[in-house]
């Protein structure tokens, strides 16, 4: 019966390391105010942090090519994803969040008063109800 | 010794193995593609409300999940240890580093706990309850904390389904139901737990590093 054949345990300890090396990076980066580049960077030192796991600790690198397949597809789904979803709402026009909640009369409108991505105000409680648009449905 | 038996529809064991780490494999890629819907809910609203979020993540224990992130590799680093000296026929230290892991998860576990504590305690719950959103009413603390409590505690279920799993399996290699001709079954179970940790490596910056710059 074969068995696998073992590797030197000297790589995932070296692997180990360059893993907790960037697991300081990130915590370290935390603190310095970076604006904008502060999640690319993250997000990041954090792939790196998962190619790692995935290729030595994963042993991607003793798999056979469908399972190196499968550890490709998959992450590209979830970056696909996130990066639709993501630029869906910041090039939206108007922004989804400015448009106004619908209200029912005499229920005295949203709990409370929302604003919106920059703090402009959405239709509220306080705010008069704006007129029908022609060719939709008056509000119940 | 038990040892794993070649079932007839393979030809030789190296298919077998390579067979049952596919089949993990794609179990991984369907749970990562349930994360998926989680991560970009937080994308989607992270962009609506990025100062909402910044303010939000400032009321997470930020060394708290820093721990939990060194706990969850250092459980990745012995899991893939155990399985190769199971491989050389270590078995003992073996079933010491699939322990190990699990005891990871056990603190991972904890901690979290901890931390849903403190949670509570500040009126912070799931759903926009609690009085924490009276002092901050706006939908992006509530759209933070629902988010976070959904995804970390799905989080925490798999952890807590690997510590199961590699407990189990650090028995089997005590009772000699798997040796080294067996040793891919700790290596697929160090799978699912791998997998678990990288999860944890996106979702630490995402609530506890990024925008959190004052603690």
């Amino acid at each position: 019966m074969s068995t696998e054949e073992p590797v030197s345990s000297w790589l995932f300890l070296k692997v180990g390391l360059v893993i907790y090396a960037l697991l300081i990076l990130s915590f370290v980066l935390s603190y310095i105010e970076m604006g904008r580049w502060a999640t690319p960077i993250a997000l990041v030192i954090a792939g790196v942090q998962t190619v790692l796991v995935a290729y030595f600790s994963m042993e991607l690198f003793l798999s056979r090519f469908s399972v190196r397949m499968l550890a490709i597809i998959a992450p590209l789904f979830v970056i696909l994803l996130v990066c639709i979803a993501a630029s869906d709402i910041a090039t939206r026009d108007p922004e989804p969040m400015l448009v106004p909640l619908p209200t029912v009369e005499g229920s005295g409108g949203p709990p409370e008063r929302i604003r919106g991505t920059h703090g402009v105000p959405m239709l509220g409680p306080t705010e008069p109800a704006r007129p029908a648009i022609e060719g939709t449905l008056p509000p119940p | 010794m038990y040892e794993a038996r070649l079932l007839e529809h393979f030809e030789d064991m190296e298919k077998q193995r390579h067979a049952a780490k596919l089949g993990m494999w794609i179990f991984l890629g369907s749970e990562l593609l349930f994360f998926n819907g989680l991560f970009t809910i937080y994308a989607f609203y992270r962009v609506a409300y990025p100062v909402h979020f910044r303010g939000a993540i400032e009321h997470n224990i930020k060394w708290l999940g820093t721990i939990n992130t060194a706990v969850l590799v250092a459980g990745s680093l012995c899991v893939a240890l155990a399985a190769n000296f199971l491989r050389m026929g270590r078995r003992l230290i073996a079933v010491v580093l699939t322990l190990c892991t699990a005891l990871a998860g056990v603190t991972y576990v904890v901690i979290k706990s901890i931390e849903y504590g403190i949670h509570f305690s500040e009126g912070i719950y799931p759903g926009g309850v609690g009085r924490f959103y009276q002092e901050h009413p706006e939908p992006g603390f509530k759209v933070f904390f629902t988010s976070y409590f959904a995804t970390t505690g799905l989080h925490v279920i798999h952890v807590a389904g690997g510590v199961i799993l590699l407990t189990w399996m650090a028995w089997w290699i005590h009772r000699d139901r798997v040796g080294p001709a067996g040793a891919y079954r700790l290596g697929i179970a160090g799978l699912y737990w791998h997998f678990v940790d990288i999860i944890w490596l996106f979702l630490w910056p995402m609530y506890y590093l990024l925008g959190a710059h004052t603690k």
